[in-house]
């Protein structure tokens, strides 16, 4: 699985629509094996979302994210999980326990399952049952 | 992962700085908050207990923090900054327009202990300027795209000078948009808009429409009759499908453009004109003066300025943003309640090629909003031709059982022959799934 952490300063970057960095981690049954520092195109934020479909991201593991964006990145397929922060190496192994999105790993003032799971809903989260398969995001909260 | 630090004030500054508009905050030296007044957390949205002791950029969350973060611009050179305007991102994804300004903070021996920031929210006034300038500034251009962004840069000088504008682009992309846009930047905002579309009329008409007539210039002028020009005196004239119009208008236009005077029909006499002339067209003029449909002079008259908008293809990333602004204008309109639309609704959006650009996705929508039932656009609400094509829908033909055992067959191959796994996909018990197997005589796949 091909794991998207925009960074900043060896923290997760505070908002995705103007992250410069990309930290892509490759993980194969729960463990990290390898890990790449990219740019992130500042052009336009399709671009932004093709380079993220281009490396086969597969999760986007996020700060803030605007609520365009995440429904354009979305739209591609990818899972996104927002509104973390923190060390990203701390942040990395505790998303690969399951243990994210979690508590420590809030942004301020976007704390809590309910938080979450409202943000999401405004911003298109419903699925139809008929688009269920095996890639469907789990647990988007 | 939080740090809690000591607050920074005594307790009576904190109570005077709780009770002022501004939001006001202060950070150590590692840019970690330290205080946060009552205005701060009502702006932002965040507690002060939620802010107290983290990073700024991630209470703030805003478009300078990475690359040009202004306290720390402040703490290299020693100089406050003083109302910058710049963006916030809210928790709820929507972004806030901010003013801000900043300071060094230092003890009673004049050290450096960290920053202060003061910042109000702008997004009123931002919301009463574009009521007051007109409906149509180019705040109300939707579009967050780099492309769109050139253009809004320059947007404001172009607006300021008088010259002459060409807007070209494919059909609803926006022409007239943008030149209300450039006429509500400019000195003339106060004076009249007047548009004409030069394609929708015949010669003769258009003829009298722009330059007016005389009582008894033809059969039916009973009356005279300013035309557009004169309704446009001291204001803007659009001319929209410039491309349109016949060589023997073209040369009325070139007069006008030329000496900035025209005479009615029917009239002998001419009759100044001051009016900022802005036009537009979908065609390729510079093929037309190949084609010699066009005539040259008249192409460089109105050519001295060009705006080039994209099509919607070129700027895909506005969908989103052309979504929600239709939807809510729609909601007011029609006092509906939709909130969005769906992923597979937006992933449709994504990949259609749009040749009618925005005025197509408005229609789509407003087509979505006669159908919809619900709060979310989903795909059964879209106009026909863009409805997916689903390469799996099972042939006409076939009956019930052949379509159920077609069904679980392409769910065992999607779960690589795992029945627990295709079962809670079908939604049914792993049992049930057992007997329809037995029942069907459905074989397993084979395994890729």
């Amino acid at each position: 699985m091909k794991v998207a952490i925009p960074v900043f300063q060896n923290r997760v970057s505070p908002v995705f629509d103007w992250s410069t960095r990309l930290l892509v981690i490759e993980t194969d049954q729960g463990c990290e094996i390898r890990r790449e520092e990219l740019t992130l195109s500042a052009d336009s934020a399709t671009s932004r979302i093709d380079s993220l479909a281009g490396l086969s991201i597969e999760v986007l593991l996020c700060g803030g994210i605007s609520a365009p964006l995440f429904a354009l990145v979305r739209s591609r397929g990818i899972r996104v999980v927002p509104w973390i922060s923190g060390e990203v190496n701390e942040v990395i192994p505790a998303f690969l326990k399951g243990k994210i999105p979690g508590k420590g790993f809030y942004m301020p003032g976007c704390c809590g399952k309910r938080f979450r799971q409202s943000f999401i809903r405004r911003n298109q989260q419903q699925r139809s049952r008929n688009q269920r398969g095996p890639d469907r995001p789990r647990n988007d909260t | 992962m939080n740090k809690r630090s000591e607050p920074l004030l005594p307790d009576w500054s904190a109570t005077i700085l709780d009770s002022i508009a501004d939001g006001v905050f202060t950070v150590d030296q590692d840019f970690r908050v330290t205080f946060f007044n009552q205005a701060a957390e009502e702006i932002t949205g965040i507690a002060k207990s939620e802010a107290l002791g983290r990073p700024c950029c991630e209470v703030f969350r805003a478009d300078i923090c990475e690359n040009l973060c202004a306290l720390k611009a402040t703490s290299k050179t020693g100089k406050p900054v003083v109302n910058l305007a710049v963006n916030i991102l809210r928790a709820d994804g929507k972004r806030l327009p901010i003013s801000i300004s900043t300071a060094l903070l230092k003890d009673a021996a004049g050290e450096v202990i960290g920053g202060v920031e003061t910042f109000r929210d702008i997004s009123l006034v931002e919301a009463l300027r574009k009521e007051l300038t007109a409906s149509y500034s180019f705040a109300d251009i939707i579009s967050s795209s780099y492309k769109m962004r050139k253009i809004f840069t320059i947007l404001p000088e172009i607006a300021r000078s008088e010259s002459t504008v060409l807007i070209t682009g494919k059909s609803g992309t926006g022409k007239e948009l943008m030149a209300r846009a450039i006429h509500s930047l400019s000195m003339r905002k106060d004076k009249p808009f007047v548009a004409v579309n030069c394609g929708a009329l015949p010669d003769s008409l258009l003829e009298s429409e722009l330059f007016g007539h005389m009582k008894g210039a033809f059969t039916g002028a009973v009356h005279d009759r300013p035309g557009r020009f004169q309704q446009a005196e001291g204001g803007t004239i659009f001319l929209d499908e410039i491309g349109d119009v016949s060589p023997a208008l073209q040369v009325r236009l070139l007069r006008v453009l030329q000496e900035r005077e025209f005479e009615p029909v029917g009239s002998s006499s001419s009759t100044k004109a001051d009016v900022r002339v802005v036009c537009a067209t979908n065609r390729d003029v510079e093929a037309l003066v190949q084609e010699e449909k066009f005539r040259q002079d008249l192409y460089y008259r109105v050519n001295v300025v060009r705006i080039s908008l994209p099509s919607l293809n070129e700027r895909k990333e506005d969908i989103p943003l052309l979504v929600e602004h239709f939807i809510s204008r729609l909601n007011r309109l029609r006092n509906r309640n939709v909130t969005g639309v769906t992923p597979e609704v937006m992933a449709v959006f994504m990949a259609h090629d749009w040749p009618g650009n925005a005025r197509e996705l408005e229609n789509a929508i407003e087509h979505a909003f006669i159908l919809c039932r619900n709060e979310l656009i989903d795909l059964y609400s879209l106009p026909d031709n863009l409805q997916p094509k689903d390469p799996e829908a099972p042939p006409a033909g076939l009956t019930l059982a052949e379509i159920e055992a077609r069904t679980i067959y392409e769910a065992l191959k999607r779960n690589n022959g795992r029945r627990l796994a295709t079962a809670k996909e079908l939604g049914i018990d792993k049992s049930t799934l057992w007997r329809k197997l037995q029942k069907l005589n459905i074989q397993l796949p084979e395994e890729e």
